[in-house]
Formats: structure tokens, sequence, C-alpha cells
């Protein structure tokens, strides 16, 4: 509608590295390793320890994309480093596969292992996890008496058909050049994989995993299956290290697969930073080369376990972000928050509704539940309620401390399953879902006490909520095909215009946490509405926020309305609902007391006595 | 007859050790939030050590109660390394307590390592008799006086424990911070203390325990991560938190680890298996243990 009034973009943006500068980490890392390959007089101990340095290397971003993106600890993943030896070296070959075939089928082992062992366990949260990747590093030496054969036993098997390195270009016949050769190139797809993955859809669902499980199934991401491919792909990565381990030594040995060394690779990240690209590559390279001057090896290397134990107390302790994550902070502190013109946001925000597509407000109900009852144990929180919500509608949800109002929201949002009683949405049931599969049956919510991924851009969270609409999948995005490209584009498009939309113009670079409580809850909004909802479930979105910001909301709320989108608003605040509900249901003790239009709410008899006691009627 | 004698006998001395270092699971996890991966490493500290006081001279009713007081020391030394630094923190979500733990255990391991030495070592059984009674053999299977002082100690302990938590100041101010840390604080109880005392009280178990099960599984390194990850699940098959679950968990492994003992002379090699599948299946089928409650989240 107002087209014309499309502002001149003026706000001061965050300084966004140019493509160059982004790019700059990867060349130095490439000249190094070009320099290190061709030291005058280069010793094979040093190429040995370069070797060592870059499969460590690509291991920790493997293991990074586990524990720093999806927030997984694993003290697991020595087991596929010694699974990956297994079959890519010595396995494969055996089966009369060209060495090569080693490394892809060291791939997909370790993939396939992990991928087995995450489904058994990626329902279970935090420590309970780690718990089962522990244990399950403790099944090596007992497979290792149970397998005698294939395993060899406590000393490993000896690789026969090594890979012929030496044949390598630039290797120029030497095979401890022509291995750190391989080693490299592997890092550097390692690199290229991690960095395609944790800049798309995949590694925005895994991050917001991270940051807050709940929200990110509301939101559409499949949390379960996502952990599980986080889980595989890292499993694969170390997997393929272990393959370039075992023609370092020309041996597989068991006793590499100790949970030790898995939480060697946890250190690692950890004091180069989790969550970053760079910062397990720094700590890969910086512990292996300083356990690599003699002075260290002489000295250091049988108190390993206290060395690595002294690193991952103070480095944990002291900087909990690690290297990388400390470096970020810096920069972030440094950048000024951008300054908002309210009238500028104002107009960009009524310009941006073109973002919501307008529906047609058909006669089927948006939301129909029919006698839904939730009980806790004896508890009965909700108790055959019947309630219909017109399409295109705002229809508001009220009553006293402990009526049912959320549990409500969270058995028709999938969070929760229901004890009987139907959920019909825009005329289909519902089912048992999951909270993600009702996100994709068009259902979106915001939270009363926020769910934001507060360690998440702005933008980031607003395209986790685009999670559904996104077609690209895994591979392609793993790939960074051109379709994954265009599909990132347009979503990023929609994003911006989005936060416009409430409000948000230029701030999409900011942290979601260092956000004003009113803007991260409009942000909430933001997100939700991201999934191209038909019905918006809003808990309490008015709840502590200063009369101004209120007025903010209700606008947004009444020009979400024009758009033809059904919003059920569960709220206190009567003001806001006399204001702009169409129609009210009050729920007291688990049952519906009374629907109607919220004037005729008002004067209800029963609602009366609910809020203030039966006397005051 | 004798393998059932055997079973018996394996599982009651053994199962108990598993629930003595399973309550100290507990009882961190019940102040703090937080599973002390170092506490596996306490059996090998408290053997270890234990064994250093006897080989210095000391006789072994005192290197127990010393051993004991320097596995308290290492515990307060965990919390101070590993839990204090962290600050505010939410062991729901973040990952960095697992990590300092586990560097603790570690770091104490390779201690041990340093300054007693590596080797396997043994300590002789409290007791060689009781009231005069040397032992005897059932069904061809000898059951001497240290077994029958490791499950009665272990089990004074746990009714000792149970009565502290229940009926004194000490052990109330204890459940109120488990419960509610914030409210417990506004009550006048100093949370960290509670953190430090439950810290210590765990190594406490971990270094009697190991000197208690020495006479039989001996004094190794390989029993910290092993036996450490045993009473773990141990606990979570009671159920994380609860005082009875841990003693049911510790039994039930324990036997689990007698049958496999007399189906096969090298059934222990299959402990891992056996037990990782059990805990697979309890986690799968009842993630909250037998005896646990169900945890709801709020939205």
């Amino acid at each position: 509608m107002a087209t014309a009034h499309l502002p001149v973009v003026k706000v001061p943006r965050f300084h966004a590295p140019a493509a160059v500068t982004r790019f700059v980490p990867l060349f130095a890392l490439l000249a190094f390793l070009v320099w290190f390959a061709n030291v005058p007089g280069a010793q094979r101990s040093w190429l040995d320890i370069g070797v060592e340095a870059t499969y460590l290397a690509a291991i920790a971003l493997g293991v990074n994309l586990l524990t720093g993106y999806t927030g997984l600890l694993s003290l697991g993943h020595a087991g596929f480093f010694v699974a990956g030896g297994y079959a890519g070296a010595v396995w494969a070959p055996q089966w009369g596969l060209s060495p090569w075939f080693g490394l892809p089928v060291a791939f997909v082992f370790g993939a396939a292992m992990g991928g087995l062992l995450a489904l058994l366990c990626c329902h279970l949260r935090g420590f309970y996890l780690t718990v089962v990747t522990l244990a399950f590093g403790s099944l090596l030496p007992a497979l290792v008496v149970v397998l005698k054969t294939v395993l060899g036993g406590p000393t490993g098997r000896t690789v026969d058909h090594p890979l012929d390195v030496g044949a390598l270009p630039f290797a120029h016949g030497d095979s401890y050049r022509g291995l750190f050769i391989l080693s490299s190139v592997l890092l550097f797809l390692t690199l290229g994989l991690c960095w395609n993955l944790v800049r798309s859809k995949w590694g925005r669902a895994s991050m917001a995993i991270r940051e807050s499980e709940l929200a990110a199934e509301a939101s559409g991401v499949g949390t379960y299956m996502q952990k599980v491919s986080a889980f595989a792909i890292s499993a694969g990565i170390v997997a393929v290290a272990g393959v370039v381990a075992a023609e370092r030594f020309l041996l597989v040995s068991p006793g590499a697969g100790s949970q030790e060394q898995s939480f060697r690779y946890v250190v690692v990240i950890a004091l180069g930073g989790l969550g970053t690209l760079a910062g397990p590559v720094l700590g890969a390279f910086s512990i292996t080369f300083g356990f690599g001057i003699s002075w260290v090896q002489t000295h250091l290397v049988n108190q390993q376990g206290l060395v690595f134990g002294l690193l991952g107390l103070i480095g944990v302790g002291l900087a909990p972000e690690g290297t990388m994550g400390n470096i970020r902070k810096l920069r972030e502190r440094r950048a000024q928050p951008p300054v908002i013109d309210e009238a500028e946001a104002l107009a960009s925000s009524i310009a941006a509704q073109s973002a919501l597509r307008t529906m047609d407000t058909g006669d089927t109900p948006a939301l129909e539940l029919m006698s839904l009852t939730k009980r806790f144990g004896g508890l009965v929180a909700l108790d055959n309620v019947d309630m219909v919500v017109a399409p295109g509608s705002v229809h508001g949800l009220i009553g006293p401390n402990g009526s049912g109002k959320t549990t409500l929201l969270n058995l028709v949002s999938g969070a929760a399953p229901a004890s009987g009683g139907r959920v019909l949405i825009g005329g289909r049931d519902g089912g048992q879902a999951s909270a993600h599969r009702r996100a994709a049956s068009g259902i979106a919510r915001t939270f009363q006490n926020l769910h934001l991924w507060k360690r998440m851009t702005v933008r980031d969270n607003v395209l986790v909520g685009c999670h559904r609409s996104l077609r690209s999948n895994m591979f392609q995005s793993a790939l960074g095909t051109p379709a994954a490209h265009r599909n990132e584009q347009a979503a990023r498009a929609k994003a911006e215009s989005l936060l416009d939309l409430v409000g948000l113009h230029g701030r999409g670079d900011q942290l979601a946490g260092s956000l004003p409580f009113a803007e991260q809850r409009r942000l909430e909004i933001a997100r939700a509405l991201a999934s191209d909802p038909d019905l918006l479930l809003l808990d309490e979105p008015a709840a502590g926020l200063h009369p101004h910001d209120l007025q903010e909301l209700l606008a947004l709320i009444k020009r979400l309305k024009l758009t033809g989108l059904t919003i059920l608003i569960v709220e206190h605040h009567m003001e806001l609902l006399m204001k702009v509900c169409d129609r009210v249901s009050v729920l007291d003790f688990g049952q519906k007391i009374a629907e109607g239009t919220p004037r005729s709410i008002q004067r209800n008899k029963a609602v009366i006595a609910a809020y203030l006691g039966t006397d005051a009627a | 007859m004798s393998d059932f004698v055997q079973i018996v006998v394996y599982g009651m001395t053994v199962g108990s050790v598993l629930a003595l270092v399973a309550l100290g699971y507990n009882l961190v996890f019940a102040t703090s939030r937080v599973v002390n991966f170092a506490q596996g490493s306490m059996l090998v500290v408290g053997g270890f050590v234990a064994f250093a006081f006897i080989r210095a001279g000391v006789p072994l009713w005192g290197a127990l109660p010393l051993a004991t007081l320097v596995g308290a020391g290492v515990g307060v030394a965990v919390d101070m390394a590993a839990i204090r630094p962290l600050r505010d923190f939410d062991p729901g979500t973040s990952v960095g307590w697992i990590l300092t733990t586990f560097s603790a255990s570690l770091v104490c391991l390779d201690v041990v390592k340093l300054t007693i030495g590596a080797e396997p070592r043994t300590i002789p059984a409290l007791a060689e008799s009781v009231f005069g009674w040397r032992g005897s053999t059932i069904a061809g299977i000898p059951v001497v006086p240290a077994d029958v002082l490791i499950v009665l100690s272990a089990l004074v302990l746990m009714v000792v424990g149970e009565y502290v938590q229940r009926h004194t100041m000490a052990g109330r101010a204890l459940r109120a911070v488990s419960q509610d840390r914030a409210a417990a604080s506004l009550m006048g109880i100093n949370p960290r203390q509670m953190v430090m005392a439950s810290f210590a009280i765990a190594g406490a178990l971990g270094a009697l325990g190991a000197v208690l099960l020495a006479p039989r599984l001996f004094v190794k390194f390989d029993n910290g991560l092993l036996l450490g990850i045993q009473a773990f699940v141990a606990a979570v098959i009671g159920g994380l938190g609860s005082t009875r679950g841990a003693v049911l968990g510790g039994f039930v492994l324990g036997f689990v680890g007698g049958i496999l003992r007399v189906m096969s002379s090298a059934g222990g090699q299959y402990e891992p298996l056996v037990i990782f599948v059990v805990f697979l299946l309890v986690l799968v089928v009842r993630p909250t243990g037998l005896l646990g409650a169900p945890v709801v989240e709020k939205a």
C-alpha cells in the first residue's frame, strides 16, 4: 500500500567483512601448508608431524560440527577413527578394491556407524548422551577380544596394501611428502564441507538445537534426525582421518580408540574455539606442533593425560569460548549498535507487509478442538474443551493462572501429546504429531518466556524459521549447489523483509541475545512468521512490555490480521484483547466457561466470578 | 549351587561398592545438576593412595581413613578446579563442565601415575577374621570375612547417609539446594558450600570403595573408567537422584558381572558390551530409571 514511502536505506550496518577478507585465513593456511611441504631440508619427522597436524585438524572440524555447532558432546569419536582405519586401510583393499577407494569406504562406514549409534541415543539430553558415547568407547577393547581375527587382537592389524602416495603430484616419489599432501587436501575438502554446511539451513538448524531444542522443534526443525545427521557426518570425517593415520603408521591399532583420545579431540576444539571454523584448525596445529618440539617430546610425551587435562581445565575455565570465540567477542564489543530511525523503521515495516502472502479465508475453521483433554497424573489440566477458531480472525484465550491456557497451546502446537480428543487444523486431523510436524502443517508459535537462540544472529533466528520452506537438502547444502544457493538467497531476502515488518530493520547482524526485551519479543514473532503459518499462536505476547512497546505490538497484530492470518492469543492484558480480538474464549480449571465477543465476555457473570470470586458478582 | 554362591558373593560385594560410588554421583548431581566425570578416577586415587600409605608402613586400619580423607580432598579440588571457574552456567545446555570434570579426572590419574606408579597393586583384606570366624566354604566357593565386611560397611554407610539426609539440618539444607537453589540461598544456605561438601563426600565414597574392593578387583588404572562408567550406569538404571535407585542399580550390575564371570572364564571381557546394551535399553525404555521421577520441561 505505501510503496511510494519505501525509504532509501541509510541505517549504518555492521561492518560486513568483504568476500576477500573472509578468505584470507584460508589462503594463509594454504600458503603455510605449501611452505611447510617445501621447507629446505625438511626432515621426515617434521613432515610426519605435519601429517598428524592436518588430520587432527580435519578430525577437530568434524567433531566440531557435533560439539560446537549442534551442542552434543561425544567422548567416543576415537572409536570411529579406528573403525575408519580398519574399513578403509585394511578391509577395503582386502575385498579387492583399489586402496584409494578406502577413503570413501571409510567415510561411509564411519557415517553409518555414527548414524546407528545416534539413532539409538539421540533422544537423550546433555550428559546422558555423553555417557553413552563414553560407554561406546569402552566397547572397543571388548570387541578386540571377541572379534580377534577381524580386528587382529590388541596389537591391531598391519596395512598390507598401502596407498601409493608417492605418486601424487608434487610428491616427487617421496611417500612422506605424498602423505602430507594427501592429508592437506583432505583437510581442505573437510573445511569446504564444513564451510558450506554451517552457512546453510543445516548449520542454522544445528545451532538452533544447541541454543534451544524446544524452539528449534517448534520452528519445524526435525531435531532428532538433525542430531543423527550431525553425528553421522562428524563420524564419517573422523573415519577418513583414521585411514590417513593408518597409512602413516602402516598399522591400525585399537589403542587409538580410547576415550582419552576422544577427549583430546574436544580439548583441541575447545582451545581453538567451539562453533567456529578457524578454531579447530588453530587448536590442532598449535597442539600438534607444540608436541612436535623436541623438548616437549622428551619430557612430556608420557604425561599427555596431565597436559591435556590441564589444558582442558585452564582453557574451558578461563576462556569458555576458546581463542576464536574471544576474538569474535572483542570484534562485537567494538562494533557500535546501529542507530534506528523510528519513522523509517515504521515506513519499512508497512512496506514489508507484502512479504506475507495474502490468504483467502475460506469457511473451514483454521483450528477446531473437539473435546480436547489433558491429564497430568490425577490432575485434569484440560477437560473436554471444544473450540472453533474462525479463519482470518484474531481469537483470544483468557483465564486465571493455572486454568490450562498454556497447556492448550502446547497441545495445539504439538509440544505435548493430548490425553484425549482431537485437534483439527484447517479441517485436517493433526493426529498425535510432534512439534516440527505441526509446524509443517502450518502452525507457528511464540513462547511466554522467550525461547530465542541467543548466540545466533537476529537474521539467522528468522532463517531457521524458514527451515521447512527451504527445499535444499543436506547434500545440496554440503556441496553448495546452485539450487541451494538460490534457495538461500530467496530465504535471506524474505528474512530481511520479515525483520522490517516487525520493526527490526537493520538489526540482522546483531546477536539475538543483545536485543532489548521488547525487540526479542518481536523477533520471536518474525521467526514464527517465517514458516508461512496459517495459524499463529502467541503465548502472552504483552507480558512484561512497556506501554509504548505495547502500542507497537497492537499495531503489528492488526497489520498481520489484514493479511488474512489467523491468530490465537493467550493473554492477560485486557486492553490488548479488547482492541484486537474478534472472539474470546475463557478457561477456568481446564474447562471452557464462556465464549463470545470481547464486550460480552467483559459482562459475563461466570467470567467475573472466575476472576474475582463468586461474591463479587 | 556353587555357581549360584559365586554369583551371589560377587554380586553382593561388587554391587555394594558400585552402589556406594553411584551414591557419590547422585549427591553431586543433587547439589549442582552436574555429573562428576572424575568420580571414577576417585576409585584409582583412593586405592593407590591407600597402597602408598601401607607401603610407607601405615597399618591398614590407619591407611583406610587416610585414603578416604585424601579422596575427600581430591573431591574438593575437583570442585575448585572444574566447577567453580565456570561460575554461572546452565548444566542442561552447556557442555563445558563435562570437559572440565573429565579433564580433572585425567589430571588426577596422571598425578597418581607419576607419584605412586602405574603397575597394578594389591591391598590386603581389611580383616582376616571376624570374632574368630576366618571364612568358610559354601558349596566349594570360599567366603571370607572381607566379603562380609564390604557388604556390611556399604550398607551401614547407605543407612547413615539416608538418615543424615532426612533427619539432620545439614541433610535438609542439601535437599533444599537440590530442589531449588535460589530459594535455598534466600533461606541463608550457601549453595556453593553444599556443592563442595557433596564433591568431598563423593570423593570419600569413591576412595573408600576402592579400598574395600581391592582384594577382589585389585588397584589398577583400568578400574577408573570401567567402574566409573558402571557406577554411573547403576545410578541411571535406578534413576539419577534416587538413593534406593542407586543401590538397586549397583546390585543389578554387580549380579550381571557375577553371572558373566560364572558363564565363562573370559566373561569379564564381555562386561562392557553387556553393560552398554543394558544401559541403552534402560535409556530407551525408561530414561528416568527404574525408581526415578519423570522430569517435565515447561514451555
